[in-house]
């Protein structure tokens, strides 16, 4: 008799989702919705149903009906939105969030360290978060890559990818790539100033440059020499995995995500980046972004930032909770994110935060966990708002997503309920009856004598 | 004799008269809210109710007061009046930013410091004093951390000019921290909770007795050296002595503690010790909610942004937890907890509690009357009560609401200047030209 | 599908030492160089046993295999009945026998930033066979288990070293060698010093770069050397050159996997970068990935310590699950391996010594795996891994002799082996007292290293025991602390003491189980959690 049940659900869920679930074709699962106070984030929102059909949303409307076979969850006038979008987070990977042992670490990927066994992703399923872009710390000017995540909980790693979603770079200035708050620790290490954390990235792009120089000029002897009868091959530079990781940022293959709190190296990086032409997507933390807000909009760069998490380090003290709304009344694409996994499973208080510190709309709110993170993620085709065609991604209420008193009852990603705290609570409930009872009756004799 | 009394009449007269900062409202002058919904905490709410502050305390709530006629007045028609929040553990004070250590003094080396007094080193003129109060928070518990015994906690105001000024109980409690009470895994790669095949827990918590019993054996001898003179006094140790109060029970001490198995060992211990405990953290404390109902021990819930101690115990733990400590019947408060930076959160992590099924009465109380009666300044804070201290706040919903608005915040009966940095900043930098 | 495994040189070798073994032999070995064992039950693995069986042995091959077999005039005979013959058992792959020299642990690196490769965890150079020993002790462990050869691989780091094969019939290692630096072992392991790599996915980058790197040199280096104008010649560079078959694809990679994960990223890697690779799978989870498996023909090494690696979902989710799963659920991985028709040999890695090898391999048969299984994955399908099953795995002519006589089952809990041949040379065991009467009490006075791999940390410690009183000193990167007490109880030991740094007193607590020169336990730290420590005595 399994004691703990409730551990024994969830592995189910997990270890039994994975097999078949995404493998088998989802195309014929329907599922109707129906009863809900929907706030689709595009649109107006109203009070009626929401039709799946395979992973994605169908139809959006009042009084739907589907045929027979079809699975309806009746929502009694819960709320619904889009699954919540967290830009910002280190989840679902092991073995080191940080490659610390050199400067420059481009070449490093978590694509090969996804671990989709992560308990956090069901704890971000608990608290509606449907997508995450889950990347390199902040240890190095330029790090290694970042990958967008559907949070199939039970999928393998592969299954986790959100397919079609631009990789990222993760940049890091100010004080972590200067390691000024781990002074003493081990040997010290350039750069110890912003001057050098930015010359650190300018000389890494012009030796990238030089890289794809080389190759190209080898590309072009070797293709001559092809032509002609017995000449020497040229020998081909060496492939170094680093430089065409970084040549991958100047071709515009890899989006930018910067992490930087003072706004003056924000200024200074959006030049760098017009320089070089390369994507800068957002600036991460960004707590001093409200400063340079007309800069933000001209490059067209994004933020995505706390609710009001600060003083932990200098660089965080000259901000103020109000300052994502600052940004975003001033233009800014402002998106809230957790950088942790329990504040993960808030973010919904998170961007209510927005609406009392600087005065964003409900929906403007709302758009900050949900549209804006999948714009400046590049995923804003497929999810970030409840619209026929799109991704059925979808969080469920039992109040307004910005109520305090708010709790998330249903998460679904791809159209499957991967979350449902009414089972999970009837699980939980009949776990602790077992145990009672199990505790009450005299233990049998073990078998093996 | 006469002209003197013209004289200092005519002095205050002016006093009164000239232009001060907006904290005056105290000596002499009254200030009367009126058309607020009254919330005593004790008691009915009051509709259309009014409330007065003269000489720093609640001189006055009803349907209608006299008045005096120079009495300032707030007309806070559709808005509510509640005792101010108690925040039952932080560090204000002690902490400015994190990540640098020239500007933190919570953790002292060593483990035990029992006679180090928070009071000592709490800065007034911490920003996290002003950031911190904006949704209510008028007295917080500024406490030491670290090691086993981490020293004296005050109960301060939040405002004053100086320590003296703003401590309410300049020593309130004294801090225990239990063994193996590690929070639980908030962040990613939180460390698996390894079992070790020693009972260490056990040993560590003999290590603490036996300190307690060196702290009697001195006491004791102390005693005995001044009652009779052929009794050779031991060296004085400060540390020891600090302990008395705790060891006689007169003075509260903080017990921080985690898991079930170690609450119920702790319930044992404060029992042999014969000590006036309150928990702080208890994570799971609901799995052993009716032994801690039995002691007697309160327990100050710890920020709640947090995960399970277990994942066993339900992802939800942590509120489900609060509910039902208070189900059983446990006195509960709240706290923001260890990061100065999120002190306005207090009401927040009440809200989180009542989401999963706190009342909401219960989760007011627990953050006024509650903290009030556990620290033992029930005389004076924690509910609307004619001869309390006036210290409340004036706000646009219900407190705990992140929509609701604080608009008046008073502390011993000053009108508080709630501008902070935060508003500093949105000032400028709103005002800056979008191009 | 396993290409072709040798290079020119291992085949060569190997080729020499075979040869080498049929030769001319040493004086005493003369006179005892043709047996035939009579009337046994012979083990064919992965076919039926045959009854009434002799097996005729001469200078240390198998001469004739069978029933109704002629005893040669100049044998001497065993009569075996009442008793069953099978191959010596194989260890395909393991760390026991290997004697590495003391690591300095030297704090001052952390401060001076010095670090060499060793310290990153590239050593592809650092050959088994130099360190392998042998010693008389030793073998007679590994007979009485019925184990009579050995693949031997350094296991620590990123390029963990090179791999030799041993056939346990010589204290001398040049006699014993089979295979030498046949396989490169691939692990997982992030530095612990502040160096690259120091993630994981730094890791899986250095060894794309390496195994580029290499090529290129490679490639450049036969250039020159072949066309010698026209082009610049490399610097020499033996780190890389040592790797050049394997890049090539021309001799076996093995990679060392925790999780799952692992082994997938080890499939993809093998893929991408042309590396002919197996799958070394110490955290038993090779049954969660059978499709992938199956799709790369992938040939999996099956440890059998079965314990839940962190990050699967078990161990996450708390004590109760974790130990659940490592009963009920990761024992089975040898069996579902068996179902899905996945190759795999038993790796002794994961355990510290023969003894719990063979437990562990007790412990997949309990939880369902056929004994006739188990035989082979101890047998043939090692023979076939290393690429000599012509010459090893099952008692046929021309295969090298290595026969065990056993009372009882082959593969019992506990075998009653009676006498083993190891390439021919037999050694017969004396009908020793039953069994270990009293518990052992282990004595770890002298030096230790030991490991906290979660907290990053590496220590020595200087134990002195004095029966069951312990006192001792840890060197750590902040200082040496002396015990603050401690003792040792049957084959568990405890110790303490307060370690200062950075103005932090930290209280820390080990207790833990010593097996031979091993230990593993837990250090609980007093308010903040605790860790697990692996520890390793020095050899004197």
């Amino acid at each position: 008799m399994t004691k703990h049940r409730l551990v024994a659900v969830l592995i189910g869920l997990f270890l039994g989702a994975g097999v078949g679930l995404f493998g088998a074709p989802p195309a014929e699962r329907t599922l109707l919705l129906k009863n809900g106070h929907v706030l689709p984030i595009a649109g107006e929102s109203f009070d009626g149903d929401i039709l799946i059909v395979g992973t994605r949303i169908a139809k959006l409307g009042k009084d739907l009906t589907a045929g027979p076979g079809v699975e309806v969850i009746d929502l009694k006038g819960q709320w619904v939105m889009p699954g919540i979008i967290d830009s910002h987070s280190h989840i679902a990977l092991e073995g080191g969030v940080n490659e610390m042992g050199e400067l420059i670490t481009a070449e490093v990927d978590v694509l090969d360290i996804i671990n989709p066994e992560d308990l956090n992703i069901y704890y971000a399923l608990t608290g509606g978060v449907t997508s995450i872009h889950t990347m390199h710390g902040s240890a190095n000017p330029i790090g290694g890559r970042g990958v967008v995540l559907k949070l199939r909980w039970g999928g393998s790693a592969e299954d986790l990818i959100f397919k079609g979603a631009p990789l990222t770079s993760k940049w890091a200035l100010g004080e972590n790539p200067k390691q000024s708050n781990t002074i003493g620790l081990g040997k010290a290490r350039y750069p110890k100033t912003r001057m050098g954390v930015e010359e650190a990235i300018r000389l890494e792009f012009e030796r990238a440059k030089d890289y794809m120089t080389q190759w190209a000029d080898y590309d072009r002897r070797a293709k001559a020499a092809r032509k002609q009868k017995n000449a020497a091959l040229p020998l081909p530079p060496k492939k170094d995995y680093r430089r065409e990781a970084v040549a991958d940022i100047l071709r515009g293959k890899l989006w930018v995500r910067c992490h930087a709190y003072q706004a003056e190296e924000m200024a200074s990086i959006m030049r760098l980046c017009k320089e070089y032409g390369v994507k800068l997507a957002a600036f991460e933390h960004g707590l001093e972004g409200y400063r340079v807000t007309n800069e933000l909009v001209e490059n067209k760069v994004a933020v995505t930032t706390f609710a009001d998490f600060w003083a932990y380090k200098w660089e965080a003290y000259n901000t103020l909770p109000h300052a994502a709304a600052l940004m975003a009344k001033r233009g800014v694409l402002v998106a809230i994110n957790s950088d942790d996994a329990e504040r993960m499973r808030h973010l919904f208080l998170d961007a209510a935060k927005t609406v009392r510190f600087g005065g964003l709309s409900e929906l403007e709110a709302l758009k900050t966990i949900t549209l804006n993170p999948a714009v400046l993620m590049g995923i804003d085709k497929s999810t970030g708002t409840l619209e026929a065609g799109k991704d059925a991604d979808i969080a469920v209420f039992n109040r307004h997503p910005l109520d305090p008193y708010t709790v998330c009852q249903m998460t679904i990603v791809d159209g499957k309920v991967l979350f449902d705290r009414a089972k999970y609570l009837e699980d939980r409930r009949k776990a602790e009856e077992a145990k009672k009872k199990a505790a009450e009756t005299p233990a049998p004799k073990d078998k093996k004598g | 004799m006469k002209k003197i009394t013209l004289l200092v009449f005519i002095l205050a007269f002016l006093a009164v008269l000239l232009p001060g900062e907006t904290r005056a409202a105290g000596g002499g002058k009254s200030l009367l809210i009126k058309n607020a919904t009254i919330v005593p905490v004790v008691g009915e709410r009051i509709e259309a109710g009014q409330l007065l502050i003269r000489d720093g305390k609640i001189a006055g709530i009803g349907k209608s007061l006299p008045v005096p006629e120079d009495a300032e007045v707030i007309d806070a028609a559709g808005m509510f009046v509640y005792p101010g929040f108690i925040d039952a553990y932080s560090h204000f004070g002690l902490s400015e930013i994190g990540a640098i250590a020239s500007t933190s003094d919570i953790r002292e080396m060593g483990r035990e410091n029992p006679e180090l007094r928070a009071a000592w080193a709490i800065n007034p003129g911490s920003v996290h004093f002003g950031t911190s109060r904006i949704n209510g928070t008028t007295a917080a518990l500024v406490t030491p951390s670290g090691g086993t015994f981490p020293g004296l906690s005050a109960l301060v105001r939040m405002d004053g000019w100086t320590v003296e000024e703003m401590a309410v109980k300049e020593v309130a409690t004294s801090l225990i921290n239990f063994p193996m009470t590690p929070r639980p895994a908030g962040g990613e790669g939180g460390g698996q909770q390894q079992e070790s095949k020693v009972d260490v827990t056990s040993k560590l918590v003999e290590k603490i007795k036996d300190y307690l019993r060196e702290a009697r054996h001195y006491l004791s001898l102390k005693k005995a050296a001044a009652a009779e003179p052929q009794v050779k006094a031991p060296q004085a140790n400060r540390k020891y002595d600090a302990l008395a109060p705790v060891l006689d029970g007169s003075l509260p001490v903080i017990i921080s503690v985690e898991k079930d198995k170690d609450i119920e060992l702790a319930i044992k211990f404060v029992k042999e010790e014969k000590l006036r405990a309150i928990f702080r953290g208890c994570g799971q404390g609901f799995k052993v909610a009716d032994k801690i109902k039995a002691s007697g021990i309160p327990v100050i819930i710890d920020s709640l942004y947090v995960g399970p101690s277990d994942p066993e115990d339900g992802y939800d733990a942590p509120f489900r937890n609060v509910v039902e400590l208070a189900k059983a019947g446990v006195m509960i408060c709240f706290s923001s907890g260890d990061d100065v930076g999120t002190g306005k959160d207090l009401p927040y992590h009440a809200a989180r509690a009542v989401a999963y099924g706190l009342d909401h009465e219960a989760a007011i109380a627990a953050l006024t009357i509650n903290p009030a009666r556990i620290f033992g300044l029930e005389p004076r804070l924690g509910s609307l009560e004619v001869g309390k201290d006036a210290d409340l706040f004036i706000t646009t919903g219900d407190p705990l609401d992140t929509r609701s608005e604080v608009k008046h915040l008073f502390i011993a009966g000053r009108h508080i200047d709630m501008k902070n940095t935060w508003d500093n900043l949105y000032e400028r930098y709103k005002a800056r030209p979008i191009k | 599908m396993a290409k072709k495994s040798f290079s020119a040189a291992a085949g060569l070798i190997s080729l020499t030492i075979l040869l080498a073994s049929a030769g001319p032999l040493a004086a005493e070995e003369a006179l005892h160089r043709v047996w035939a064992v009579k009337d046994c039950r012979l083990i064919v693995p992965g076919k039926p046993a045959l009854d009434k069986a002799t097996v005729v042995i001469r200078d240390g091959l198998v001469e004739a295999a069978g029933q109704n077999i002629a005893v040669p005039a100049d044998a001497e005979v065993i009569d075996g009945a009442k008793l069953t013959l099978h191959p010596g058992l194989i260890d395909a792959l393991g760390q026991s026998l290997l004697k590495l020299p003391e690591e300095k642990f030297d704090p001052a690196k952390f401060y001076s930033g010095e670090f060499t490769d060793k310290d990153r965890g590239i050593t592809p150079e650092l050959k088994a066979f130099d360190y392998v020993a042998l010693g008389k002790a030793t073998l007679e462990k590994y007979y009485k288990l019925g184990l009579l050869a050995a693949q031997v691989i350094p296991s620590k780091g990123v390029f963990t070293g090179q791999a030799s094969f041993f056939s346990l019939s010589s204290e001398d290692k040049n006699k014993a060698l089979v295979l030498k630096d046949n396989w490169l072992g691939l692990g997982y392991s992030p530095a612990s010093f502040m160096v690259y790599p120091n993630s994981l996915m730094g890791v899986v980058a250095l060894l794309r770069q390496e195994f580029a790197d290499a090529s290129h040199f490679g490639l450049s280096a036969s250039r020159w050397s072949k066309e010698l104008k026209g082009l610049s010649r490399p610097a020499y560079n033996s780190r890389h050159e040592s790797l050049l078959d394997y890049a090539a694809g021309q001799k076996p990679v093995v990679f060392f996997c925790n999780n799952q994960h692992d082994i997938l990223r080890s499939l993809d890697l093998a893929a991408e970068l042309g590396l002919d690779a197996l799958i070394c799978d110490l955290g038993s989870e090779a049954f969660k990935v059978i499709p992938e498996l199956k799709k790369a023909k992938a040939r999996v090494l099956c440890t059998v310590a079965f314990k839940a690696p962190p990050s699967s979902l078990q161990s996450q989710l708390g004590k109760t699950e974790k130990e659940k799963a490592e009963k009920e659920v990761y024992p089975k991985n040898p069996v579902r391996l068996a179902e899905a028709g996945i190759p795999f040999a038993f790796s002794s890695l994961g355990t510290d010594d023969p003894k719990s090898f063979m437990e562990g391999v007790e412990k997949a048969v309990e939880a369902g795996l056929s004994r006739d299984k188990a035989l082979e994955a101890l047998t043939v399908t090692p023979a076939a891994f290393l690429g000599l099953d012509k010459a090893l795995g099952t008692i046929e002519p021309g295969k090298i002799a290595n026969l065990v006589l056993v009372e009882g089952d082959a593969l019992a809990k506990e075998p009653k082996v009676k006498t083993v041949f190891a390439d021919g040379l037999k050694f017969e065991f004396k009908d020793a007292k039953a069994k270990e009467g009293e518990k052992p009490t282990v004595n770890v006075s002298g030096r230790w290293e030991l490991n906290m791999p979660e907290a990053g940390l590496k220590v020595t410690v200087d134990f002195t025991q004095e029966d069951s009183g312990l006192s001792g000193k840890m060197t750590t990167p902040f200082g040496a602390f002396d015990f603050t007490g401690g003792n040792v109880s049957g084959n568990e030991i405890y110790f303490e003491m307060n370690i200062s740094v950075g103005g932090q007193d930290i209280d820390l607590y080990f207790s833990g189980t010593v097996t031979g020169d091993n230990m593993r336990g837990t250090a609980v730290q007093g308010t903040q959690g605790s860790t697990e420590f692996t520890g390793k005595r020095n050899p004197s």
